[in-house]
């Protein structure tokens, strides 16, 4: 993508909702994306593409379009298994984590790829042309004002989100490949609705507001206009901490590689998923999932119900209604006092 | 191009390694041990494990290859179509074979059934039901036999599926949501286990899996011997007479599940027991309203017709069956439960007052069918393709190659394998789905201030917006009281906002009514929804106007607008808010006067709307 300068995560004034959603969701992309809603000129999209900077680096396949991670041969792509049956000795690759961006505006085929008409052309012969969805395999897609994208867009990431793979049979292309990708998305709630079907995908939510505090008002100003009257001095000033961000994520992640589920875990986050009357059992699953990463940014291998109280605000509201009207407000209070009455801690 | 298959077995979650759900187990077990039962279609919300347990299937019968089909599939890559590289080479065109032919001897697997396009569905039920696909397309023709298993699911919540779509599927069943504690923590310690370890949670219930791929062995070859009492078939017509099932595929469908089940269980003969579960596997969605009788003669085809079905339904008592002592062979253990055989919930429930039998006066200028497909220039999505009639848009890049690819042998070429030429042009055909733009003109006036009767309005409105959410609809909202309209809310997709302005809407004052209309309509048909093709106007209204207009008669000034308003392109909606006794006509003539449909609250409540006024009384 484009070399633009990209300000510094830790430079963002405030919205800590957001950063913190973020940063789980990197120590444990299995907690299934975020979604951040808010209003406008409120630094989602400069979050998001920051976080680029924070990612750790992948090992994959050299040469695959679908950047097949790392893996035994059953485990990789078709294209992949293909060049190990060919003969081929597969080497490997370590490349930076990435945000592909979907912008609004692409086509069905742009997004799940297509026959390659150059190629068709000059020899006569069907390939596949990948598309966003290869790209973002492995990586994070993100969709800015998700809530406006096309219906039928919609649909076809939910499905390769769901099953991790795209399955492209059109246009007399037959084809399928691994799309694993870490989805954000970002919307102005005024603008209209998710679907609570798409709401239910997303890991996480966190909701932001402009900043109220005078002060740090001013803070964002000055910092955005020091940033962009010399990007690179202004990044460096934040370079210590955004090292330190970094080392902290790669630590996390190798906490959760040791980390336990004990009962108590799993106990409460089923108790709030009943107490709140949440249906569905990707609730209980990412508040498991959540409290973990929380925990292992922390340092700490077990997840403790506090952890589950902290991250109940970020995988819940957009779970509350089972239908389209229902009132949908998490009383985080009354959860609060609920839990320790509950857990007596 | 590599076949399409999801990995089989390796990293797929054991299928008795689900918590809950028997039914729906029990209905898939069904499909896998019998080859008459052609389609099992599964109802669930967001997240209930509908995916997991389809794929899951994978795990007992590994050889059964599972072949999921994209939502946005194309009809040439399902049922085949010219091969594109072999008329290049030759200059011949040749069939070749698509999904349908991949998937013979395998299963479909259909997620979200209810966001394909209506045609790719209708023709996989097709050919499930006849097992031979056949195809005549691109001057190409093919036929091959294909039999294969189909499994499809949905959430009722995104929109339903047209009732013969839904005819087609022998079962239809409904993933019921876990609510105690034990279990839940059960699924998401699997659940857990499976993402870190799944090997681990595979050898741990290897055995219950062997067990069950020998049950389902022993069932298959038990199949064909299995002994159908000839007096059930009395009783299946019986119930499904009782039921009002549609159609025969109802008692077909009957037959062929209570073998499966009777096999399954391991008896050699069907009892009733057999016949109380396949009823509740088979005949719930293809339940008619009795109500409904009118409807449902005049209109064949309509797709959302007849949906409707009121919850009353569930009262309907199951006809004893005749008793029959030589059926139970004993085996089955104990009688036959009555618990919750038809409980099945409403979501078939879709009431489309946009139909245009319900009119007063046919509409001249109506638009076709609401949240239909319709072509559009320029935008929305790339459908089909054609021959260009005039002016190019824009070139179908792949028909084009696809027209040119037979003449490739007689065509000079520089370097190319494709030479293209003018005549082989294609150009796309998108379609946009006809969104709708609803305005809610609320009378929140002083007679409408019965706090009971706003309660039941706004529960009209919710129920309105509900049906706007499924059909992606933009709605807006304005309400008149006092001397004055007010715009409360511009028409936006978010249905939330609508029902929050609802919530707070003020009441109280006179009545101006022809004041309202008029803005309604002036706003509808302003420059700022132009773009928009299908405008609606919902008047929810006792007509019992009390502000005139021009210092008449406030209600003949509210009939004079009305008339004037009727020449518009707009449909109109009125639902009469006044009470039932006494009755008074105002409404009903102001929808005539507009042309309207016309509707009172009371008709709206005894549809379908109870459950959503319930919802709206709380809130209120």
């Amino acid at each position: 993508m484009s070399t633009r300068p990209v300000y510094p995560f830790p430079a963002i004034v405030g919205q800590d909702d957001m950063k913190e959603v973020l940063l789980l969701n990197v120590v444990n992309p299995s907690i299934g994306g975020v979604l951040i809603r808010g209003e406008k000129g409120t630094a989602k999209s400069t979050a998001v593409r920051a976080l680029a900077n924070l990612l750790p680096p992948r090992t994959v396949v050299s040469g695959c379009p679908f950047h097949c991670t790392w893996a035994p041969e059953e485990k990789l792509c078709a294209s992949c298994q293909e060049r190990i049956r060919n003969g081929e000795d597969l080497q490997s690759e370590i490349v930076p984590m990435k945000v592909v961006e979907l912008p609004l505006c692409a086509t069905e085929d742009r997004l799940a790829g297509t026959l390659d008409i150059s190629h068709a052309i000059s020899t006569g012969i069907k390939k596949f042309e990948p598309g966003i969805l290869a790209e973002a395999n492995g990586n994070i897609l993100y969709v800015d004002e998700v809530n406006l994208l096309d219906d039928h867009l919609v649909d076809l990431l939910l499905d390769a989100a769901a099953m991790g793979m795209n399955f492209v049979e059109r246009e007399g292309v037959s084809y399928s490949h691994p799309a694993n990708f870490i989805l954000i998305g970002t919307m102005n709630p005024e603008e209209g609705d998710l679907r609570p079907q798409l709401l239910d995908r997303f890991g996480l939510v966190a909701d932001v507001h402009g900043e109220r505090d005078p002060l740090k008002r001013i803070e964002v100003v000055r910092r955005r206009i020091e940033f962009e009257n010399d990007p690179e001095a202004f990044q460096n000033g934040f370079q210590k901490e955004q090292d330190d961000m970094q080392q902290k994520i790669l630590d996390a992640r190798i906490t959760m590689k040791n980390s336990v589920i004990t009962p108590e875990i799993l106990e409460a986050a089923v108790e709030i998923s009943l107490h709140l009357g949440v249906d569905g059992h990707r609730a209980d699953l990412t508040l498991v999932k959540a409290a973990m990463a929380h925990a292992a940014l922390d340092g700490r291998p077990a997840a403790s119900t506090e952890d589950i109280l902290k991250v109940a605000k970020m995988a819940l509201p957009h779970r509350m209604r089972r239908q389209p009207f229902e009132e949908s407000k998490l009383d985080i209070r009354e959860l609060d006092e609920w839990l320790r009455k509950r857990f007596q801690y | 191009m590599v076949a399409q298959t999801v990995p089989i077995l390796k990293g797929q979650y054991p299928f008795p390694a689900i918590v809950g759900h028997e039914r729906v187990k029990k209905a898939l077990l069904c499909a896998m041990v019998s080859d008459d039962v052609t389609g099992v279609l599964i109802m669930g919300g967001a997240g209930s494990a509908k995916s997991t347990l389809v794929r899951s299937l994978a795990s007992i019968r590994p050889e059964l290859r599972l072949h999921n089909i994209p939502l946005n599939i194309g009809e040439d890559r399902l049922v085949g179509g010219m091969d594109m590289e072999h008329a290049i080479r030759s200059g011949n065109k040749r069939y070749m074979p698509g999904i349908l032919k991949e998937a013979d001897n395998g299963l479909i697997y259909l997620d979200e059934i209810n966001l394909f396009e209506e045609p790719i569905v209708h023709k996989i039920l097709d050919v499930a039901e006849r097992k031979v696909n056949e195809v005549q397309r691109e001057g190409v023709s093919g036929k091959h036999d294909c039999d294969f298993r189909l499994v499809g699911t949905m959430d009722p919540l995104e929109g339903g599926l047209s009732p013969h779509l839904l005819d087609r599927f022998d079962i239809c069943v409904k993933m019921e949501s876990i609510l105690d504690r034990e279990s839940r923590m059960e699924i998401l310690r699997r659940r857990l286990w499976h993402e870190n370890d799944p090997e681990g949670l595979l050898s741990e219930h290897r055995e219950e899996l062997e067990g069950l791929q020998k049950r389902l062995e022993d069932a298959k070859s038990r199949i064909p011997y299995i002994i159908f009492p000839d007096c059930f078939y009395e009783t299946i017509s019986h119930l499904c007479l009782e039921l009002n099932v549609e159609g025969h595929r109802g008692d077909m469908a009957m037959v062929r599940v209570s073998r499966a089940l009777a096999a399954l269980d391991g008896r050699d003969q069907v009892c009733l027991d057999d016949l109380h579960e396949a009823a509740a596997m088979c005949l719930q969605h293809r339940r008619r309203d009795p109500h409904d009788e009118k409807r449902q003669q005049t209109e064949r085809g309509d797709s959302q017709s007849k949906d409707e079905r009121s919850p009353g339904r569930e009262d309907i008592p199951l006809p004893e069956p005749p008793s029959d002592p030589t059926s139970h062979s004993g085996d089955s253990g104990g009688g036959c439960g009555k618990e919750d055989v038809f409980s099945m919930g409403d979501p078939f429930v879709v009431i489309d007052f946009l139909k245009p039998e319900d009119r007063m006066v046919d509409m001249h200028h109506s638009r076709g069918k609401r949240g239909s497909m319709q072509e559009s220039e320029g935008h929305g999505r790339y459908r089909s393709f054609r021959v260009p009639t005039g002016p190019v848009s824009s070139v179908a890049m792949v028909p084009t190659l696809r027209a040119a690819a037979p003449y490739q042998r007689f065509r000079e070429k520089k370097n190319t394998a494709i030479v293209l030429e003018a005549s082989d042009i294609r150009e796309k055909v998108r379609t946009a789905r006809s969104t709708t733009t609803m305005l809610f003109l609320v009378d929140s006036s002083g007679s409408m201030g019965a706090r009971r009767r706003m309660v039941a309005v706004k529960g009209a409105v919710l129920s309105l917006l509900k049906d706007a959410y499924q059909k992606r609809d933009a709605v807006g909202m304005m309400s008149f009281r006092e001397e004055s309209a007010e715009l409360l809310l511009p028409p936006t997709k978010s249905i939330d906002l609508a029902f929050h302005k609802l919530r707070q809407m003020p009441t109280g004052g006179k009545t101006p009514l022809a004041l309202g209309l008029s803005k309604a309509a002036a706003f509808l048909t302003s420059e700022r929804l132009r773009e928009v093709q299908d405008k609606v106007l919902v008047i929810l209204s006792d007509g019992r106007a009390n502000v005139p207009l021009n210092g008449k008669d406030a209600f003949s000034d509210a009939l004079e607008v009305a008339g004037r308003l009727s020449s518009l392109p707009l449909k109109y909606i009125v639902v009469d808010t006044g009470p039932a006794f006494p009755r008074i006509d105002r409404a009903e003539r102001l929808g005539s006067a507009l042309g309207a449909t016309y509707f009172r609250l009371e008709d709206l409540d005894s549809e379908s709307l109870a459950s959503s006024l319930r919802l709206a009384m709380d809130g209120c």
